[in-house]
């Protein structure tokens, strides 16, 4: 082998300028090559889906969920790694990527070498974060764990008819409807829902209902009706 | 013909200031290929740079807007006869009330290709406006008549005339108290009605239909 190919590269972004700016310095180096650009979010996706570019550079600020045209073009084409580019450094925007599958995380305010060093970095298979950006983020990861892991063991603590309960909840049900549908007395629906708040440690059903509607926890009970 | 182009833009040098550094380095190379000496710097070395380089043009990031007045007295101080140009995220009306207070030469946006880029630059480094604005960029086939804006919810009015402020998607939601995801459905709402295809296009409609960019009196008592 004489040398690697040089790196196919996809810029999505929604500012003209800034593409013109990235392909200019991707362009002046002998082992990057930027095949096309797209300007939004769904256009990334086909664009993407036809280049099969090694890497593309996409924007956190498309319009949409954030991280949502990353994690669509994680499943529709897996093999294309996906680096995410922010105008400033933020810890939410960090995360949200590397959950949604981006291989590296960078920002506008990096020098140029630097970009181009992680994109580099992430088309020979690492993951590249800003080292100072770091810390912040496993942590993040670490405290999401602790939260499921503890909502999880806080749902261990319910009977079982406190479980339909509460999936009930997270569907949106009041107390009327939670003894329509269990066939209860609304009394007995209420003491149901006061023994989950205590058990959950949380102040209101509401909350009860977001904590559950946060863990997928309806998914997991099917009952929906006695027994 | 290179070596007129080039004898023309000798006596130019232009500075880019810019807290976004890979753009602004990006932009460096673009001029540079285009032979316009170039050099960026960020806002804390701007003062500094301005005296070490002999630029006539500063092309000065506006974001964060609010930084940009006393950025340009900065420059000014360093270099009474420079020409700032300013780089914005979207074209609004916004953007020449800035221009206006600063005094700059003009504005360009984010969305500006290469080549109009470079041609602005080119133009302002000679005294001339960046382009021929937005006079002949949103020509009649944009003017909607009046009763489009009937056909808009007050909320969508309120979030076009937020539109006509600039800014990013993440600012402008939370100005008006919604989710990115809420505003990116009113934005596709009023571009359904307004037929038009992108952010641009919705202000330039709106500025041309009279209507002004939305004040934050009103927008707290939208959000009382």
């Amino acid at each position: 082998m004489t040398g690697p190919r040089p790196a196919t590269v996809l810029i999505a972004h929604e500012h003209a300028l800034f593409r013109a700016a990235i392909r200019a310095a991707f362009e002046a180096v002998p082992d990057m090559t930027v095949v096309a650009e797209a300007g939004r979010g769904d256009d990334a996706v086909v664009r993407v889906r036809c280049h099969r570019p090694d890497v593309v550079l996409v924007s956190d600020t498309f319009p949409g969920p954030p991280g949502g045209v990353c994690a669509k073009l994680r499943t529709s084409v897996p093999a294309t790694k996906v680096v995410v580019v922010g105008d400033a450094p933020a810890q939410e925007a960090l995360q949200a990527a590397i959950e949604d599958g981006a291989a590296g995380y960078v920002t506008n305010t990096m020098a140029l070498a630097d970009l181009t060093a992680a994109v580099r970095q992430v088309y020979r298979g690492h993951s590249f974060v800003p080292p100072s950006m770091l810390g912040a983020l496993l942590r993040g990861l670490i405290e999401r764990t602790h939260r499921i892991d503890r909502a999880v063991g806080l749902f261990a603590r319910l009977t079982p008819r406190e479980k339909e309960v509460l999936a009930l909840l997270a569907d949106g049900c009041d107390h009327a409807s939670v003894a329509d549908i269990l066939v209860i007395s609304p009394e007995t629906a209420r003491t149901h829902i006061q023994r989950i708040i205590g058990k959950l440690g949380v102040h209101s059903r509401l909350e009860a209902a977001a904590m559950a509607a946060e863990h997928g926890f309806s998914d997991y009970v099917p009952a929906r009706g006695r027994r | 013909m290179p070596g007129r182009r080039e004898r023309r833009r000798a006596d130019v040098c232009v500075l880019i200031c810019s807290e976004r550094q890979a753009l602004a380095e990006g932009l460096v190379r673009l001029l540079n290929d285009a032979s316009v000496a170039t050099s960026h710097t960020t806002p804390d070395g701007l003062a500094e740079a301005l005296r070490a380089e002999p630029a006539t043009v500063l092309l000065l990031d506006a974001e964060p807007a609010d930084e940009t007045p006393p950025r340009v007295r900065t420059a000014r101080r360093a270099r009474p006869a420079l020409q700032v140009l300013l780089l914005t995220a979207e074209p609004t009306s916004w953007c020449d009330t800035l221009v206006d207070e600063v005094g700059a030469i003009g504005s360009l946006t984010c969305h500006a290709g290469a080549v109009e880029f470079i041609e602005a630059v080119g133009r302002v480094a000679e005294g001339k406006p960046p382009a021929p604005a937005s006079a002949s960029r949103f020509p009649p086939r944009f003017s909607a008549p009046a009763s489009l804006f009937d056909q808009l919810t007050r909320r969508e009015l309120e979030v076009l005339r937020t539109l006509m402020l600039g800014g990013r998607s993440a600012t402008l939601a939370r100005r008006l108290g919604i989710s990115p995801n809420t505003l990116q459905t009113h934005v596709q709402n009023i571009f359904l009605k307004l037929g038009v295809g992108n952010r641009f296009e919705a202000a330039a409609v709106a500025r041309q239909a009279g209507l002004r960019p939305i004040t934050d009196e009103e927008l707290a008592e939208g959000a009382g």
